[in-house]
């Protein structure tokens, strides 16, 4: 073997390596792209990476199309709709790849530029032979296997005719270049406003619990059960104590329209969320505009009205509910109203007069409530803006923690 | 103990012998999480579609113990792993004042431990099938309280102390060799949401209907082999079944129709159907249901008695 054949060799050698490493760059990119999938609530991990590169190490995911998009389905997506997604966007970037594949076999193939003609004659015969050798090898791979590669391949493929072994290689490195810069991009356009996401609401509504022992005796209680026994030197019987049961009851006061309209989305995620996924024994939402006036209503699009004595003594209210308000207070509008100050001032002393605990949390945040109603009404009624630490602090109070809550809210007061 | 091997298709048997016909997208499934081993597998899917019954046919074909573990709503995760028997010691200590026969169990705190069902099969240390059904009927803080135990296959028993070379005491810990994890299979109707932090630590396949009519009349077939040789207008029956199953499904989701007759409720309704093969043929061709009980539960579908197709 001369020594131009075995530099051949150990070139295609070194290619199909690269290509081994591009697979899982590939891959990489397609995990990349769906960790930004709007389904996803929650983050998967490096570690969740590399399991799929172990599982096809250990040759699971190579046999019949689609087998490897179904493996990357079954370790990375974790509902129904996120195997849709997943599965979506790995043929996308399957469709691109081959495109890009295409392009690249044509540009080979493609009659010799006066550069290559230059080159000696055995040289020549040699190369591509191997340049394709290495190519057929890799499209056959790839479409078995589905996987997807990035698209920065195209200007690329058609530019390095002289030396296709090389013009490969030149590829590979210049996409590897592309991928350390680009790094996480390209970015996507998300429409929603989430000071809080939904999986924090989940999180945060969890602490909101009131935990009570009622009812019949029917629990082991085993401390108890030693102590009697220690103190009585007999056990006799067991010493019972009543079931440990949730009774949190929330009313959550919504204001709809006008001003609010930007954050529907944000109060219907929090009602969403605080119904599936908190712990409450009861939840019961109402609704309003601008200031709760002499109705509310029981339906967001504010139809069913029921007036204000009959609401204070639904059975709703009672001395451990808790009710959470929603609104801006004015402050979107950056007024000052002193009548709907007045107003929702005396709205909340009335519902204090029913419920154990009021607290208000206000979507506009808290340096857009200075000089505005809102500031008055911060006056009078524990409010907090939408964030993370706003509901966390919202539910505490909610929970009659007052002192934790204090320190908080100075805390925030001072931050603002 | 050797590991497991992979799993491969054909018609897998549970313990009683009733074949379960996985689709080739399961059986690359059951393969992954047997290899990653530390991955438990999520199953979801509609009601009667196989998922408890997966489980069972797996660890009938690896050939290793199978261990349910149903969950109730009042269930707590510790319960799955050992209970404590506290009030049955106390009554020990008093009975060996009287006499000595129960002084050396009372001494030793590890007579009262009962392992629960995964606890076990973490402890006898030899690869097994745990499944653990209906997760989502718990408490929302249930899952969360299995992550770590999941994720490491160990778990500390309060009540029993151990001492080291050093003469330190510690809390015992029952761990199993990396090898000799259990292969865990979960189940989920829906019912609650998960928290994100448990799902991420799973293997999630969604199993579908097998639509497919020729797929379906497999299964159908599969468990009536020993009545399909002594009666033979049954393999006939089968096939009509399964394409009057199928145009009733279809239009029931049509209709959207909340509760869909499912797998294993069409398997009671061939049941039935197979004591008399040859009349049942009769209605199912005139596009009568024999036996609807079996397949319509709710009293406004009297309508879908009427079959088509």
């Amino acid at each position: 073997m001369t020594n131009e054949q075995s530099g051949a060799a150990d070139r295609a050698a070194n290619a199909a390596d690269v290509f081994g490493k591009l697979h899982k760059q590939t891959l990489f990119r397609a995990f990349c792209a769906f960790r930004r999938s709007p389904h996803l609530d929650c983050k998967l991990g490096i570690d969740d990476f590399m399991i799929l590169i172990e599982a096809i190490g250990a040759g699971l995911g190579a046999d019949g199309p689609g087998a490897l998009a179904q493996l990357c389905a079954t370790l990375w997506a974790k509902t129904p709709e996120q195997t849709t997604d997943l599965l979506k966007l790995l043929r996308d970037l399957q469709q691109q790849e081959e495109a890009e594949l295409a392009a690249l076999a044509a540009s080979i193939a493609a009659p010799k530029t006066p550069l290559e003609q230059d080159t000696p004659k055995r040289k020549d015969d040699e190369a591509p032979n191997i340049a394709r050798d290495v190519n057929t090898d890799t499209i056959s791979q790839n479409t078995s296997e589905k996987t997807t590669r990035p698209h920065e391949a195209e200007d690329g493929g058609e530019e390095w005719q002289p030396e296709s072994l090389d013009a490969v290689l030149a590829l590979q490195m210049a996409r590897e270049r592309n991928l350390r810069v680009l790094g996480d991009q390209p970015l996507t356009l998300r429409t929603d406003y989430m000071p809080v996401s939904r999986r924090q609401m989940g999180q945060s509504w969890r602490y909101l619990r009131r935990p009570l022992r009622e009812g019949p005796r029917t629990e082991l209680d085993l401390p108890a059960t030693i102590q009697k026994a220690a103190r009585e030197g007999l056990m006799l019987a067991p010493v019972r104590a009543r079931r440990n049961e949730n009774h949190a009851a929330l009313l959550m006061l919504i204001d709809r329209d006008g001003s609010m309209v930007p954050f529907h989305g944000l109060t219907r995620d929090l009602l969403d969320t605080a119904q599936n996924e908190g712990k409450l024994r009861s939840l019961n939402p109402f609704y309003f505009h601008d200031c709760p006036d002499a109705h509310v209503f029981a339906d967001a699009g504010r139809v069913d009205g029921i007036a204000k004595e009959d609401w204070f003594r639904a059975p709703c209210f009672g001395p451990r509910t808790a009710v959470l308000i929603v609104s801006d207070a004015g402050a979107a509008r950056g007024k000052l109203e002193a009548e709907r100050a007045l107003h929702t001032q005396l709205f909340i002393q009335e519902i204090r007069l029913h419920a154990g605990y009021v607290a208000w949390l206000n979507p506009m945040p808290r340096h857009r409530w200075r000089n505005t109603t809102a500031e008055q009404v911060a006056q009078h009624v524990p409010m907090f803006d939408l964030s993370r630490a706003g509901l966390d602090t919202a539910i505490n109070v909610l929970r009659g923690r007052n002192s934790i809550a204090a320190a908080a809210m100075r805390a925030m007061s001072v931050r603002a | 103990m050797a590991e497991l091997n992979k799993v491969t298709l054909r018609p897998w048997k549970d313990a009683k012998g009733d074949p379960y016909i996985p689709s080739q997208a399961l059986v690359d499934v059951v393969n992954l999480a047997i290899h990653l081993k530390r991955r438990p597998l999520l199953l979801r899917g509609e009601p009667g579609c196989g998922k408890t019954k997966l489980a069972e046919a797996v660890a009938n074909e690896l050939g290793v113990p199978f261990a349910m573990w149903s969950v109730k709503s009042t269930s707590k995760a510790k319960d799955g792993l050992y209970t404590f028997d506290a009030i049955r010691r106390l009554q020990d200590a008093q009975l060996a004042r009287e006499n000595n026969k129960h002084a050396a169990d009372v001494a030793n705190p590890e007579n009262y431990v009962d392992y629960g069902e995964l606890g076990q099969a973490i402890l006898q240390n030899k690869p097994s099938v745990v499944l653990i059904d209906e997760i989502d009927k718990a408490d929302l803080d249930f899952p969360n309280d299995l992550l770590l135990e999941l994720d490491q296959t160990q778990f500390v028993i309060d009540e029993v102390l151990d001492t080291d070379a050093n003469g330190q005491k510690h809390k015992r810990v029952v761990e199993a060799k990396p090898e000799n994890r259990p292969l865990i299979f979960i189940t989920s109707n829906d019912e609650k949401p998960l928290p994100p932090a448990f799902l991420r630590r799973c293997l999630f396949h969604f199993i579908p209907f097998p639509n497919d009519e020729e797929q379906f009349k497999q299964i159908l077939l599969a468990h009536f082999v020993q009545q399909a040789k002594k009666d033979r207008r049954l393999k006939e029956l089968i096939g009509t079944a399964t394409k009057k199953f199928l145009a009733l499904r279809k239009r029931m989701i049509e209709d959207k129709v909340q509760k869909k007759p499912s797998t294993s409720e069409s398997i009671d309704w061939v049941n039935g159907m197979s004591q008399n093969s040859e009349e049942s043929l009769a209605l199912l061709m005139k596009n009568v249901m024999p036996f609807p009980q079996a397949l319509l539960k709710n009293e406004d579908q009297e309508k879908y008695k009427q079959l088509m197709g």
